[in-house]
């Protein structure tokens, strides 16, 4: 009986905590999904499937959801090489590398909305540095973030500058816990440094970089303070994300049902998503 | 009483209301008065009058706080220099909080929706009336003009058209204009108006242009030497790119109709693929090429900034927006800038904020207090000469002495009288049609899309949320 007051104390306050603060306001956006709000009288009205309907016939959601999957796995593909590579540049131990390790990973203590208004000034296409520097050694002005074709990639360049750090941090410390043993039997074996990489090291640091990856992707995937920021989700709807859309439609244009519906689509597909990446890239608690 | 104060003598008046608000000293004021003709005694009751007012305003709001959401477009820091003479005057302690249009729209829905606001005073814009004030959520105030400040002069001193956007609605047609009064205009209001660089016009031999063909003619010609011929607002999405620099290029066209048909009878069809609303994306696209290479990402503020730093040579903008380039503190151009209507025909969209009470706010005598002083003759003339955001009464647009030190003034009070409420401001989806044609046409200004796609798109998008919002079936 005790015992069961002490469990009541201990977690009660997390889930009261839970419940109020993701359980209620996960169901309640689950029925508003299937409702639609008058701002003008400030009423809710059923209309069952009806967002959801709109939502899968609308073309501008598929083209949001395309920009979505390019951010999500062409982001996270550049930064898991990249971070991985950095990694292993800076596993050498070369003099100086803790000073500059520690630069590398100032990006990702930044606020995204930040980031977004910081760049956005160096993508100036009139005073911006990047476009400054390009003019000084005979390129034309590149219109980064206002070249509908262009500014995908922008945002893509952007997430990856500030969050190869991430991976970097993560695969980095997993490099330095693997066992020497290994490696040494390897060079003993004759294998030669790609050998070494390419059988031992990197499957070693797979269940690293497969956390990396998937955190990564979970974020990128709900990535809304960057497109606010930088792009606002333009020019002409080139960078909107789903976050982005949901965040306009509810909070600009007061759809909070669409809005709820487009959040709604995103929950189911994080979380098929992640359920089938961890099926395919097991895990294991020890090696987190 | 011998001596019957005239209340169209406005040189009384306002002898009257400089010493309610403080403006004139006892002395002056009895000074202006015997210059005036008034006897002894009628000064003397004048006096007596004008004190019992302001003690009896002060002790019956002292110690209470009246807090208000604002823009924070330049109104605020005239809010900001007045709160200890608003403290001293009525005993009210203001508060303010003053945001973006975006964030304050979110903020007074907020607010307007929950069971008490936490704003007693509310700015509301122009494009957000049919959405707050036709929902029902402000308070009329018609009973409350019995009580207003000397001199206040309401409504004549106001453009009738600002009354009827900013002013009365019809919450039962929601449509503007009617009987019940709702917000008074102000903290600023303003239209478009053509900033040019008149050293730069007159070493080209130019004059301001009076046509959209010689506008662009004189963009083309001034384009040269690092200065830009023109600038335009092209930031996909940025609402004032429909507003100031769309809108003006098609309403001045003949024939030009954003709509046809109304939102009761559900039959509300847009015309964006009309000749002259093509024409206006067209020539926003030929002025594109004799803008700054960073155009394609101008909201309003870069498109002042950049005429401010003197690197361009001609730009629409909103004129309360645009007064700053007249401030030698903020502009490298400010003694070679001029201002013209726009070509066509000089006409353009009408903006402006009116400013209300909430009906679930706690304060509202205070509120009221609070509201006609922010939005007297005093504190607008303060305000714009101190500021340069645009007035909206006719005396502070054609005060000659303000005109002097600021002559886009009367410019931009002439637009600004007969400048037109935007067809689609009466429904609540205004903001989401005009972001989602700016969206559109951004397509067009960046060339990856001919302006008549670019229109058809914008105008497939307003048949959707025409059709989502019940206003066309």
């Amino acid at each position: 009986m005790q015992r069961r007051g002490e469990v009541l104390l201990l977690l009660g306050p997390c889930v009261l905590y839970l419940v109020a603060f993701s359980v209620y306001p996960l169901v309640t956006s689950l029925f508003r999904s299937f409702e639609d709000y008058n701002s003008q009288q400030n009423t809710w009205r059923w209309i069952g499937l009806g967002n959801y309907r709109q939502l899968f016939s609308d073309t501008e959601f598929w083209h949001t959801v395309e920009h979505t999957a390019f951010l999500t796995f062409g982001g996270v593909a550049l930064q898991v090489v990249l971070g991985t590579a950095l990694a292993l540049f800076f596993n050498q131990r070369l003099r100086g590398a803790t000073l500059v390790r520690g630069l590398v990973i100032l990006p990702m203590l930044l606020t995204p909305v930040v980031v977004g208004l910081m760049w956005r000034a160096l993508l100036n296409p009139d005073w911006g540095m990047l476009n400054w520097l390009a003019t000084q050694v005979g390129f034309h002005n590149v219109q980064w973030l206002t070249d509908p074709s262009m500014a995908l990639r922008t945002l893509i360049l952007v997430d990856t500058w500030q969050w190869t750090p991430f991976v970097f941090v993560v695969v980095f410390a997993r490099l330095q816990a693997l066992p020497v043993d290994v490696f040494e039997a390897g060079e003993v074996d004759g294998a030669t440094w790609f050998k070494r990489l390419r059988y031992l090291t990197l499957p070693l640091l797979m269940p690293a970089i497969a956390f990396a990856a998937i955190f990564r992707g979970i974020d990128a995937f709900r990535t809304f303070d960057l497109v606010y920021g930088l792009t606002n989700g333009g020019p002409v709807r080139s960078t909107s994300t789903l976050s982005f859309q949901a965040f306009q439609n509810g909070f600009q244009y007061f759809h909070y049902g669409y809005a709820s519906a487009i959040a709604y689509v995103m929950v189911i597909v994080a979380i098929v998503g992640v359920t089938v990446m961890l099926r395919f890239v097991r895990v294991r608690r020890e090696d987190i | 009483m011998t001596d019957s104060i005239d209340s169209r003598d406005s040189a009384t008046m306002e002898a009257i209301d400089g010493l309610v608000t403080g403006q004139l000293t006892r002395q002056d004021f009895m000074k202006r008065a015997a210059l005036l003709g008034f006897s002894a005694s009628a000064i003397g009751s004048m006096l007596a009058a004008a004190g019992k007012a302001s003690a009896a305003d002060s002790r019956l709001y002292a110690g209470k706080t009246v807090n208000i959401l604002i823009a924070a477009e330049g109104d605020d820091l005239g809010v900001k220099d007045k709160v200890g003479e608003i403290q001293k005057r009525f005993g009210i302690n203001l508060k303010y909080t003053a945001l973006a249009v975006g964030p304050l729209i979110e903020k007074a829905n907020q607010n307007l929706k929950a069971p008490t606001s936490s704003f007693d005073a509310i700015m509301v814009l122009g494009f957000s009336v049919a959405q707050m004030v036709g929902g029902g959520y402000f308070a009329p105030l018609n009973s409350r003009l019995g009580k207003v400040p000397a001199g206040y002069d309401f409504p004549h001193d106001f453009p009738s058209g600002e009354l009827q956007y900013v002013g009365y609605f019809d919450t039962k047609k929601g449509a503007f204009g009617g009987k019940t009064l709702y917000l008074i205009p102000g903290l600023h209001g303003g239209s478009v108006i053509v900033f040019f660089r008149k050293d730069l016009f007159a070493s080209a031999g130019l004059k301001p242009p009076t046509t959209w063909a010689g506008y662009l003619t004189a963009a083309q010609k001034l384009n040269t030497g690092g200065v830009a011929g023109n600038s335009l607002i092209a930031k996909s999405g940025d609402v004032s790119m429909f507003l100031v620099d769309w809108f003006t290029r098609f309403i001045n066209q003949p024939g030009a109709l954003l709509m046809s048909g109304t939102p009761q009878a559900k039959n509300y069809t847009p015309r964006l693929t009309s000749p002259q609303a093509v024409a206006a994306l067209d020539h926003m696209v030929s002025c594109v090429k004799f803008a700054s290479p960073g155009v394609l990402s101008y909201d309003f503020t870069a498109s002042n900034d950049a005429f401010a730093a003197g690197k361009t040579a001609m730009m629409l903008l909103w004129s309360t927006i645009g007064g700053p380039v007249y401030n030698p503190k903020s502009s490298t151009v400010a003694g070679k800038v001029a201002v013209a209507v726009p070509p066509g025909g000089g006409k353009a969209v009408r903006g402006g904020w009116g400013m209300g009470i909430p009906k679930n706010a706690k304060n509202k005598d205070a509120a009221w207090t609070v509201i006609t002083y922010l939005t007297s003759k005093e504190w607008e003339k303060y305000q714009t000469l101190k500021y340069q955001t645009d007035p909206t009464r006719n005396s502070t647009f054609f005060n000659p002495a303000l005109a002097k030190k600021l002559p886009y003034l009367p410019v931009a009070g002439k637009v600004f009288q007969k400048a037109q409420i935007l067809q689609i401001a009466n429904i609540p989806e205004t903001f989401e049609m005009i972001g989602a044609a700016a969206e559109e046409f951004a397509a067009a200004l960046s060339g990856s899309s001919s302006a008549a796609d670019a229109c058809k798109k914008a105008n497939d998008r307003w048949v959707g949320i025409l059709q989502k919002g019940g206003h066309l079936k």
